[in-house]
């Protein structure tokens, strides 16, 4: 029973973390209508921009984050606007859908996976953060205190952004935009620096996301893609564009994970995850918290 | 209308997955061990005959295939290293002296860590640069699809670091392994553990194993649980972990709650990164024994530090075997002259090596391929120390080759992991083990340490 408990308490922080990566992809889509194949090159870089933080001025993953969000605001601004904008621009002209903006941001991924894998190396990096390691017992379980903070982090990191998006000038612009280009466009917002800015936004939150997971983690070139491939499933249940549905998918995914795992092999637990997607997709096409219309 | 352009977006989204998965397929393909390429080239007319050996010669060409760029490249340069101070070594003392006191030339080849490279490296140290034989490639991945050309050819390989089973499963003529195959390892680990059974007075009832379900662990499970079943040891868990796992913490806490006295691991580094930290997060007291090579790498050490004290692991060579060897001690500190680090279990194969093939140049008195084959095939050295012997710093028994070309007397170490993990000291077989050194089996709890 207590290992059950602990697993289950485990799933719902593992999966705070799952939901912090997860906004980006959300964030992005609600707004753009496009999918960020890229979108693990960044968690990745989030890792690494955390980890010499750390390595070369020894600034704690909690602290090292304050400098790491801006360069990934940055970066992810720039990307957008340089690449993916321009032919987002030209495409639009000619179809709705922008299928070549979802080609070039997986030739992105490729690209930019390589190029940490060229400039970082291929070994394994950890940073021994004050808190890596440590632990709590709570009536008979152990509880991880890096693992919890991630909890509260992913939380706090959720109701921020949703704050933001609904309380906000520019959130709210990113709204408009989100429910419709034309009108939004025809009311004074510059829909243009919404993408860019929505895009950077996601960027700085995948950061947070890699200093809450960091101090219990690895970083290698390759470290985004597996948390990457449980975002795209956490927003689709979640309901695409919702912030707060990505939360509740971002637990379900770290719950039922932990969970199964408990009563079958690692390997059955696996496919769990994608029977509830599976299973979420064909009977709530539009996710758990997502809406039927916009 | 919005719905429909909802249930677009929906598809849309879900094509995208399915993009995601194709793509990560096909870059998971990519880097797996290629496939042996086919072998229906036609190699020209040098590869149905042998070049003539010259009657005398001054100089012997040995190639080496040595991944010398890309991630393994600090390796390779040891590897080289090592090749090179053994030649020397041979060199200075006269060469091959059935042949005239020719010299020993190495030839080095860069695999650049990929089996195409290996293989078209491959053909060029044979059509091109004429070697007699051929040593290499560290690598299983690369070793595999390289040595099918030096058997086409008819060249002599002579295998350094690989491990793979089926490199000597094949029928091969040319292929000879003085190292160990992966499956030795299970039974050479078991005998550590009887030994320590023993020796502890400790008696270990149940295990609990935890592997990725992949290739290499998938294929030693099946002899863990017939070796462990031998001995009556119950299994309390047998645990196959998805390669794309994020998180182990479920994992540990059913080996937590299975309370095995002993834990085996078959992991590659991130994952045993994962495991070893949770370990101590949950407070999982057991004894813990890895298989393979995620507790060879420096980065594992780097990013679990203390937390890796007191498992075992296993080593193909380490620096204590000197305490023993004390006749190779003149070898490592040459070459920790030459490469500037102490020497270590690949380098200290590549020396292996040398030794062996200076014996089979001795027998043969020649360079033509079939009669190095036939003096390879007849290879049996068992006296350490002198001459030729040197080839035993590597803890070999003795090195002769079977009918599959394969050393049956090929062994390595096991070590503990000490000193919050900066040193290893060698427990198993009890002739290599430090004398000043006493085992902790098993492990001090983590309330403990």
């Amino acid at each position: 029973m207590e290992g059950f408990l602990t697993a289950f308490l485990n799933g719902l922080f593992m999966g705070a973390v799952y939901a912090s990566f997860a906004l980006a992809i959300s964030l992005v889509f609600g707004v753009m209508k496009i999918i960020n194949f890229f979108h693990c090159s960044l968690i990745t870089a989030g890792m690494y921009g955390i980890f010499f933080m750390w390595s070369w001025f020894r600034l704690e993953p909690y602290v090292g984050v304050l400098i790491v969000v801006p360069i990934l605001f940055l970066g992810g601004y720039v990307l957008h606007n340089t690449f993916v904008l321009t032919l987002f621009k030209r495409e639009r002209a000619y179809v709705v859908e922008p299928i070549s903006v979802l080609m070039l941001t997986a030739g992105m991924w490729l690209v930019l996976d390589n190029l940490w894998l060229l400039i970082f190396g291929s070994q394994f990096r950890a940073v021994k953060s004050f808190i890596t390691g440590s632990t709590t017992d709570v009536a008979g379980i152990t509880i991880s205190n890096a693992r919890f903070v991630a909890f509260v982090g992913g939380l706090a990191l959720t109701y921020a952004l949703w704050w933001f998006l609904n309380n906000t000038r520019v959130g709210k612009g990113m709204r408009a935009t989100a429910q419709n280009r034309e009108a939004a466009a025809l009311c004074g917002v510059n829909i243009y620096r919404m993408y860019n800015l929505a895009f950077g936004l996601g960027a700085a939150v995948t950061a947070v996301g890699a200093a809450l997971l960091m101090p219990f983690y690895y970083v290698d070139p390759y470290v985004g893609f597996s948390y990457d491939m449980k975002s795209f499933i956490i927003v689709v249940l979640g309901g695409m564009g919702s912030i707060p549905g990505t939360l509740v998918g971002g637990l379900i995914v770290g719950v039922v994970e932990a969970v199964t795992t408990q009563f079958v092999s690692g390997t059955y637990a696996g496919i769990a995850v994608f029977l509830v997607f599976v299973a979420c997709l064909l009977f709530r096409p539009q996710g758990l918290l997502g809406r039927e219309t916009v | 209308m919005v719905t429909s352009l909802r249930r677009t977006l929906v598809g849309i989204s879900s094509c995208g997955l399915t993009l995601l998965l194709v793509i990560s397929v096909a870059l998971s393909g990519c880097t797996s061990p290629a496939a042996p390429p086919a072998a229906t080239q036609a190699p020209g007319a040098a590869a149905t005959k042998a070049p003539a050996a010259p009657a005398q010669v001054s100089e012997i060409k040995i190639g080496a295939l040595v991944p010398l760029t890309g991630g393994l490249a600090e390796l390779g340069k040891a590897i080289k290293d090592g090749y090179e101070t053994a030649a020397e070594i041979v060199n200075e003392e006269g060469g091959i002296k059935s042949m005239g006191g020719a010299k020993l030339k190495f030839i080095y080849a860069d695999s650049g860590g990929k089996p195409d490279v290996g293989v078209s490296q491959t053909e060029r140290l044979i059509t091109v640069e004429k070697v007699a034989m051929i040593s290499g490639a560290y690598q299983s991945s690369v070793t595999f699809p390289a040595t099918e050309v030096a058997e086409r050819y008819k060249i002599p390989w002579l295998v350094q670091g690989a491990v793979r089973d089926d490199l000597t499963e094949r029928g091969f003529k040319y292929l000879f392994r003085p190292n160990y195959k992966s499956i030795s390892e299970a039974v050479i680990h078991m005998g550590a553990l009887d030994y320590l059974m023993k020796q502890h007075n400790v008696q270990i009832k149940t295990v609990a194993f935890i592997y990725e379900a992949t290739d290499w662990p998938m294929s030693m499970m099946p002899h863990l649980r017939r070796l462990f079943g031998e001995r009556g040891i119950q299994i309390v868990l047998d645990e196959g972990i998805p390669p794309e796992a994020t998180d182990l913490t479920s994992n540990i806490l059913k080996i937590k709650n299975a309370k095995p006295d002993l834990l085996w691991f078959l992991f590659y580094t991130p994952q045993a990164i994962l495991l070893v930290k949770g370990l101590q997060e949950q407070k999982v007291d057991t004894i813990v024994f890895s298989s393979g090579s995620s507790t060879s790498e420096p980065s594992f050490f780097q990013a679990v530090g203390a937390l890796a004290d007191y498992i075992m692991t296993p080593d193909e060579w380490e620096i204590g075997i000197l305490n023993v060897k004390k006749w190779a001690k003149p070898i490592a500190d040459r070459y920790k002259a030459k490469a500037g680090v102490d020497l270590a279990a690949f380098p200290a194969q590549a020396i292996a090596n040398v030794f062996i093939i200076q014996d089979v140049l001795e027998r043969a008195a020649s360079t033509d391929p079939e009669k190095l084959r036939e003096a390879l095939a007849a290879t049996k050295i068992t006296k350490e120390g002198e001459g030729t012997g040197r080839a035993l710093i590597m803890p070999w028994k003795a090195i002769e080759f079977d009918a599959t070309g394969q050393n049956p007397h090929g062994g390595n170490v096991i070590t503990q992991i000490r000193e919050n993990g900066t040193k290893k000291y060698i427990v198993y077989p009890p002739e290599f083990q430090d004398p000043n050194y006493k085992t902790v089996f098993p492990p001090p709890k983590w309330s403990e340490r």
